[in-house]
């Protein structure tokens, strides 16, 4: 999960307003008009009209709703699960973009019952029975789903990398404003590119890391790479210890919320045991730098790396909460017993692990061989507990499974 | 996205494009105060103690008929928690009615009701309704926020005021049909008051309506 939120999806896409999951509405709005034009522009029509009734009524782009929740949920929440397993196995494998892939396939697949539509309103009411259908009737063929979402581009999707920058640093209205016709036309753009004031911060912070992190893989692991040849165990550990000390406003925006919770839990933990902690820390570490050099997989699908980022302090400190991460889970794996939320949390824990066990076939091979070699570079963006939950149970399947 | 527990009748409610006036209302407030369970005790009339945190954003549709006119609701489902603000409140606009709900075992989402409101001021059309709810009725041992302190604070912002439970079906449907009411004797009211307004608001809510919506709504 931890792996999933800091490497595979876009920077920020659970903190910061959401910031590079609008951006990928807005990219996915794009994408839409390349590949299904027509549909593309009935919706247009439709929000257009939608906005043409006075009165003050205004309709953001009609597939904001479902994308957004297909986005943040990876699909988890719209489709069956064996078609969401898939789909994260290529999420694995080909990084965010299958999400957008996955999302033109699907609207493709609804595509002739939306064109019917003639009202924004039909438009959702249609759209209610369509994601129920999805849900619990199969409408969507799941091997079906798949091959569209590989065969309708080559990896890495073109134009995407520019696309999300584009929407990353460009955060304008766009499409064109849509103009109302009430007095309120300062409130007719789109109001996934607005910005509020407040937001301002959170936006500077965004573009400062989003671009050059969104799908960046390879100057991350090398840069981790780096670290095990200059840091022995202990050394990464006491920097560790730094970083915890650190005040979360020393800590990226975006990182900072999720990192004060995710600090205090893990020096409750730490004191309690430093030394055994320590020890296995160094042992799991030792067996991480063997496999480091062996699980190289190939670059993630939309690397559009920024070289400078390797000095940027920030990788530092990933890399340093990568340790922590690692301390966490062998201490998870040590005392099996894990309060994440007043013992809900260690719920979470074993249903999940009955999941993902049950699943396994299917769903977490790949996982299972490339997370260890990235996991000292993981660090803790993203604060969706059950998206993390989830992930950390694969992170201890990958460690402790691998001879 | 209509979640997975619509029942068969409200499928064939989101399908059906047979009705007289179009309501799209909003529900807001603090995170896990009880909007979803709302919503569902209202459209599919189930309760789940569970908390599930609603992703973004989401909608319902019902159809209710008030004085023979079928008025169709599409009752959008707000996620509360503050990252998802920008997204939510693009939805405010289009909003006719508004359901603000605090949790009375939760003074936080009380104070919070301020901010919303503001929210709404800020965002919505101008004419658009709201209720105060405050949700939770059943817990009255746990009870934070005394009945009074909320029908107050309702007054101040000139909302209407109910307490209300999910769990226990109380006042869940009053709510809604009362927030029916008092959008249609807005509409008529304004209509009264300035004829230029029609037009609008015939545009905005009458939709399909046939003939006798020269009146207003009837409701």
């Amino acid at each position: 999960m931890i792996y999933l939120i800091d490497k595979v999806l876009p920077d920020s896409y659970f903190a910061n307003n959401l910031r590079a999951l609008l951006v990928d509405m807005a990219v996915f709005r794009d994408l839409l008009r390349l590949k299904l034009p027509e549909l593309s522009q009935h919706l247009d029509n439709l929000q257009k009209a939608a906005n043409r009734e006075v009165g003050g009524s205004y309709e953001p782009p009609l597939t904001n709703v479902f994308t957004m929740q297909w986005f943040l949920t990876m699909f988890a929440t719209c489709l069956p699960h064996h078609t969401v397993l898939k789909i994260w196995d290529s999420v694995f494998f080909e990084g965010s973009e299958v999400l957008l892939r996955a999302a033109l396939a699907i609207w493709a697949r609804l595509g002739e019952r939306i064109e019917s539509c003639q009202s924004a309103d039909e438009f959702y009411s249609t759209m209610g029975c369509l994601t129920q259908e999805m849900l619990e009737h199969n409408l969507i063929d799941s091997n079906e789903l798949m091959q569209t979402v590989y065969a309708m581009a080559a990896f890495p999707f073109p134009q995407l990398a520019e696309l999300r920058e584009k929407y990353t640093y460009n955060i304008t209205p766009f499409p064109a404003p849509v103009k109302t016709s009430s007095g309120k036309l300062g409130r007719g753009r789109d109001s996934d590119e607005e910005i509020d004031i407040d937001d301002e911060d959170a936006l500077v912070s965004a573009i400062g890391c989003l671009g050059p992190l969104s799908g960046l893989l390879a100057p991350e692991l090398q840069s981790y790479q780096k670290q095990l040849k200059d840091h022995k165990g202990e050394q990464s550990l006491r920097s560790c210890g730094n970083i915890a000390e650190l005040s979360p406003g020393a800590v990226d925006a975006s990182r900072s919320e999720y990192q004060a919770t995710f600090n205090s839990m893990m020096m409750e933990r730490m004191t309690t045991d430093i030394s055994a902690l320590k020890k296995q820390y160094i042992r799991i570490k030792r067996r991480q730098q063997q496999q480091a050099s062996l699980v190289y997989i190939k670059p993630g699908p939309e690397v559009e790396s920024d070289p400078g980022i390797a000095t940027d302090p920030r990788s530092q400190m990933s890399n340093g909460t990568g340790g922590y991460c690692l301390t966490f889970l062998v201490w998870c794996k040590a005392s099996f017993c894990w309060d994440f939320g007043g013992g809900t949390g260690t719920e979470i824990v074993l249903r999940l692990e009955r999941a993902v066990l049950s699943k396994d076939n299917c769903c977490s091979q790949e996982c299972k061989v490339h997370l260890p070699g990235k996991e000292p570079a993981e660090a803790t963006t993203g604060s969706q507990t059950f998206c993390l939950a989830l992930l950390l149970v694969r992170c201890i399947l990958g460690i402790f499974e691998i001879p | 996205m209509a979640s997975a527990n619509d029942s068969r009748q409200s499928q064939k409610d989101a399908a059906d494009q047979n009705f007289d006036y179009m309501f799209k209302l909003l529900i807001i407030g603090n995170s896990s105060v009880g909007k979803t369970s709302f919503l569902f005790r209202y459209a599919d009339d189930s309760f789940t103690s569970a908390f599930v945190s609603t992703v973004g954003i989401d909608f319902k549709v019902k159809t209710v008929y008030r004085n023979d006119k079928r008025v169709k609701l599409q009752i959008w489902d707000t996620a509360g928690q503050e990252r998802y603000r920008t997204i939510t409140t693009a939805y405010y606009r289009g909003a006719m009615g508004f359901l603000l709900m605090y949790d009375i075992t939760n003074q936080d989402s009380f104070n919070a009701v301020q901010d919303w409101a503001t929210q709404i001021k800020t965002y919505s059309w101008d004419n658009a309704q709201v209720i105060l709810v405050g949700n939770k009725c059943d817990l009255e041992d746990d009870r934070i926020i005394p009945t009074e302190e909320g029908r107050r604070l309702a007054d101040e912002l000139g909302f209407q005021f109910f307490e209300a439970s999910a769990k226990d079906n109380i006042n869940v449907k009053q709510v809604f049909e009362r927030l029916v009411d008092i959008i249609c004797e807005k509409m008529n009211e304004s209509m009264d008051s300035d004829p230029n307004m029609l037009g609008n608001h015939k545009a905005t809510t009458l939709q399909e309506s046939p003939p006798s919506s020269q009146g207003g709504c009837a409701c």
